[in-house]
């Protein structure tokens, strides 16, 4: 009888199985609203777990800001490290299981969009209002799709102890005395941490040329040389470090071995909480011949491929809701950490901070504002970031200097052809 | 919502598992999705197919069954990555296919294995490492491939000590737990054998030496696991406080066993392979356990399970605590009128003959007594190895009984002789062979008073 019975109730199974898995699809609003967030590490390098709990925290306390706008809704955030993001959304989107919003930089968030790992993001023109215009021209690709929202933006600075230094120096040639007297400086040996000494020597206008490939002028390149000479003095120097990556050097800062390191406006809840009040913030020193150029990096939320039509409109919501200026200067006041991109709040939290940290709104301003040497910087990290062979070979090149195994003249030439697209 | 489990007026641990029902929760949100139905569809709908469609499969494969246990997860792999190939996902579909691919290679491949070397402990590989290992990779790539690894992995989920556990850290130690449990074993026994080698230990004591090392192995390994999950010095000292008054009550005998145990294997009294008498039977033993010692009893063969705390209280025999010889007797009589020199030189001879019996000490044979029937003698002998004195008893009690035969030597039974007598004895009737004055011949009994047979004269002879 038994044996009878069996086909039947396979059959059975099956057809349970398929209507529960029909159930799930017909009847979502059984399930409960969850949308699943890849959060890349804001600083480059690692995951450390600290940072993860922070970053989950912080999602969730946009949860229950949302709670009065979008009742129901919980975001499950996950964090993976800045390198292994973009070939952990590869594997889950080709399995249908891809997260619903992907929170990175601007630059990754384009990497993404150019692999098709994420969807563009329609924004209406009162969204895009709400947005600054430099922000969003940094998230948008060649064919003029929007690869992510962008939310707020990290500015370098300098950070430093204050009982080892007490006062920090205001220019390169300072720093070079200071650390002659026994003080250690530390760098973070990248492209997007050293940018922002290419503006004391005025030395961007040769790598824009180079990445448009055309010539540059003689003083351009002389201004190139120059700096590639001072990263090269710089280096040989006993108490000048340079380092993987920013949270190696902040690892350091709070150990004793640096005195003062270059650091993200994103890593000050981790080196504040270590150094409390002997934790100094000011801004980047000034080159020999300008001020110093530093760039932002830009918070930026993505769409994921794999979401179901309910998991695309709430996404688009809170992408919506992010942006609202009450959001806005919420969370950036909130955490301190980051600037706003809408162009109503910003000067009010850029009145805020600037007033804590001992230095003028114009200071905070370098980097925030749309002048031509952010667009330049904005320009050649793109191009850079975007492509990991050429990323590669800029930090090769960067590298070679530091290490004196090629020439400043030699890194010069270098440079500039990797910049246009050749091998160095 | 979170438990804690108090001890006096500490908190010894808290578990706070609402981040896994987080995750778990999260999971739910991919239900929602069509491509995932679908896939999850194909991935359940394949192998109900493949069963029903047994019957059809072409003649070459119907006869082949690791042939045939292929066919379905080649089909989910082709399917899968078909549909990567269209830009639809179908990631899941492939991940399945690979994961039934290789639980279902276990067996072709245990069968090529074994018709290299049919010696190789192919189904102990198997059960104890390759399975195991298979499934936690396949759990971690399921938790990864749901996008939970870093989660699961990183977020406290309790608090032992003061310490914050996540679920990697938790995972990792029962992995290394589990590891260290099953292969201590091997680089137990190779520092046992490098020993041996260096320092000439003889093969008994490489046992007990590397059941030693294996105690070691296992205690730094599991010291290296709380270390690594990041269990310091005060919290073991808070544990063993918490254990001494557990000792005290509950786990006494445990805790006694184990280390009665470590006691033994240092003083090495009882080690793998010594013999011991126990109740009179020769046992030896097999294993050394943490709670008990396991015998095996020579005599039926039955394994005997002994806590070791009985062999470190209570007296006990044994064969090969210094050395191994064991002396052992066969007792054997014979005719009164042998000469004992011709006697004791035959059963020394016989004794001297057997292959088993050590040339040193001699066998030695003794006259032990002037019996009824017989003057007894003693041989004894030594033997190597305890457990072997038995058979060599019974060897040596054939070889006698041959040889005697040949020299004409009788063993004799004990005889009595009844005769009859009168009451009130008549002055003539004395017993010839006792000589007069009425005396008894030994191990004689007098009838009992009128139990007489009259005239009978008859001789009753009992043999034994």
């Amino acid at each position: 009888m038994a044996t009878a019975h069996r086909p039947w109730q396979r059959f059975a199974l099956m057809g349970l199985i398929g209507a529960f898995l029909a159930g799930c699809s017909q009847g979502g609003s059984s399930l409960p609203r969850v949308l699943r967030i890849a959060k890349s590490s804001t600083d480059p390098g690692g995951l450390d777990v600290e940072a993860s709990v922070r970053d989950r925290r912080v999602v969730k306390d946009v949860q229950a800001l949302l709670q009065d706008f979008d009742p129901g809704l919980r975001l499950h955030p996950t964090s993976y490290s800045e390198l292994n993001l973009v070939r952990e959304i590869a594997r889950q989107t080709s399995s249908g299981l891809g997260p619903d919003l992907i929170i990175t930089n601007g630059n990754t968030a384009l990497a993404l969009q150019a692999q098709q790992l994420t969807q563009p993001v329609p924004l209406t023109p009162e969204e895009r209002s709400r947005i600054a215009p430099m922000a969003l021209q940094r998230v948008t690709g060649p064919n003029g799709a929007i690869a992510g929202v962008p939310i707020g933006q990290y500015v370098q600075l300098a950070c430093y102890d204050k009982r080892r230094l007490p006062k920090p120096p205001q220019s390169l040639k300072a720093l070079a005395q200071a650390s002659g007297k026994g003080k250690v400086f530390g760098f973070a040996l990248h492209l997007e941490d050293l940018y922002w000494t290419l503006g004391g020597f005025q030395a961007t206008p040769a790598l824009q040329a180079a990445l448009n490939n055309e010539a540059a002028s003689a003083q351009d390149n002389s201004r190139l040389f120059a700096w590639l000479n001072w990263l090269q003095n710089a280096s040989f120097q006993q108490n000048v470090l340079f380092l993987s990556n920013q949270v190696v050097l902040g690892e350091q800062l709070i150990k004793g071995q640096l005195d003062w390191i270059t650091c993200w406006s994103s890593q000050l809840p981790k080196l504040r909480g270590a150094l409390k009040e002997n934790l100094g913030v000011t801004i980047l020193p000034k080159g020999p011949i300008g001020q110093p150029s530093p760039i932002t990096r830009l918070q930026v939320w993505a769409l994921g491929r794999n979401s179901s039509r309910r998991q695309r409109s709430d996404s688009l919501k809170l992408l919506g809701f992010m942006v609202e200026p009450w959001t806005q200067k919420t969370l950036a006041l909130n955490y301190r950490t980051s600037f706003p991109v809408n162009p109503q709040v910003a000067p009010i939290v850029q009145r805020q901070l600037a007033f804590e940290r001992n230095v003028t709104g114009a200071h905070l301003e370098l980097g925030l504002s749309d002048k031509p040497s952010t667009r330049h910087a904005n320009a050649v990290l793109a191009a850079v970031s975007t492509n990991p062979q050429r990323m590669a070979d800029v930090n090769g090149v960067l590298s070679s200097v530091v290490f004196g195994t090629r020439t400043p003249k030699q890194a010069t030439s270098a440079l500039q052809k990797t910049l246009r697209g050749a091998q160095p | 919502m979170s438990w804690t489990i108090p001890l006096a007026t500490t908190h010894l641990a808290t578990i706070a598992p609402e981040a896994i029902g987080e995750e778990l929760l999260s999971w739910l949100a991919y239900l929602q999705r069509g491509s995932v139905l679908l896939q999850l569809m194909v991935v359940i709908g394949i192998p109900v197919l493949m069963r029903r469609m047994r019957r059809l499969y072409p003649v070459p494969l119907r006869h082949h069954p690791n042939l045939q246990s292929l066919v379905g997860p080649l089909l989910l792999l082709l399917i899968g990555s078909g549909l990567i190939l269209l830009q639809v996902p179908g990631g899941l579909i492939r991940y399945f296919g690979l994961l039934w691919l290789g639980w279902n290679l276990f067996t072709p491949l245990k069968a090529l294995l074994l018709h290299f070397d049919n010696t190789f402990p192919v189904e102990e590989l198997e059960s104890t490492f390759l399975k195991p290992v298979y499934v936690i990779l396949a759990t971690l790539s399921l938790i990864r491939l749901l996008g939970s690894l870093e989660n699961l992995s990183r977020i406290p989920v309790a608090n032992l000590f003061g310490v914050e556990l996540s679920l990697g850290k938790i995972y990792t130690a029962i992995i290394a737990v589990y590891i260290i449990l099953t292969v201590a074993s091997r680089p137990a026994a190779f520092m046992a054998w490098v020993s041996g080698m260096v320092f000439g230990v003889k093969e008994q004591n490489r046992k007990g030496l590397e059941l030693l090392y294996r105690y070691s192995v296992i205690g730094v390994g599991l010291l290296a696991v709380a270390y690594y999950v990041g269990i310091n010095g005060n919290a073991f000292l808070a544990i063993a406080g918490g254990l001494s008054v557990g000792i005290g009550f509950g786990t006494k005998e445990i805790i006694s066993n184990f280390i009665s145990s470590i006691w033994l294997l240092f003083e090495g009294s009882v080690r793998p392979g010594e013999i011991l008498m126990i109740n009179g039977d020769p046992c030896t033993v097999r294993k050394l356990g943490l709670r008990a010692t396991q015998l095996r009893r020579g005599r039926d063969g039955a394994e005997l399970l002994i806590p070791n705390q009985t062999f470190f209280t209570a007296e006990a025999t044994s064969f090969t605590a210094t050395e191994t010889s064991r002396r052992d007797n066969v007792d054997v009589g014979a005719a009164y009128h042998h000469d004992p020199e011709q006697v004791v030189s035959v059963l020394e001879a016989v004794a001297a003959e057997h292959h088993q019996v050590l040339d040193y000490p001699p066998p030695q044979a003794f006259v032990t007594d002037f019996a009824d029937s017989s003057v007894n003698y003693r041989l004894l002998f030594w033997v190597r190895n305890p457990l072997l004195a038995f058979s060599v008893g019974s060897d040596l009690r054939r070889a006698i009984w041959t040889r005697f035969e040949r020299e004409g030597i009788t063993i004799p039974f004990p005889q009595r002789q009844v005769y009859p007598m009168q009451w009130p004895p008549a002055q003539e009737t004395t017993l010839g062979l006792t000589g007069s004055g009425g005396v008894m011949p030994q191990g004689e009994l007098p009838e009992a008073p009128g139990q007489r047979k009259e005239g009978s004269g008859e001789t009753k002879t009992e043999a034994e």
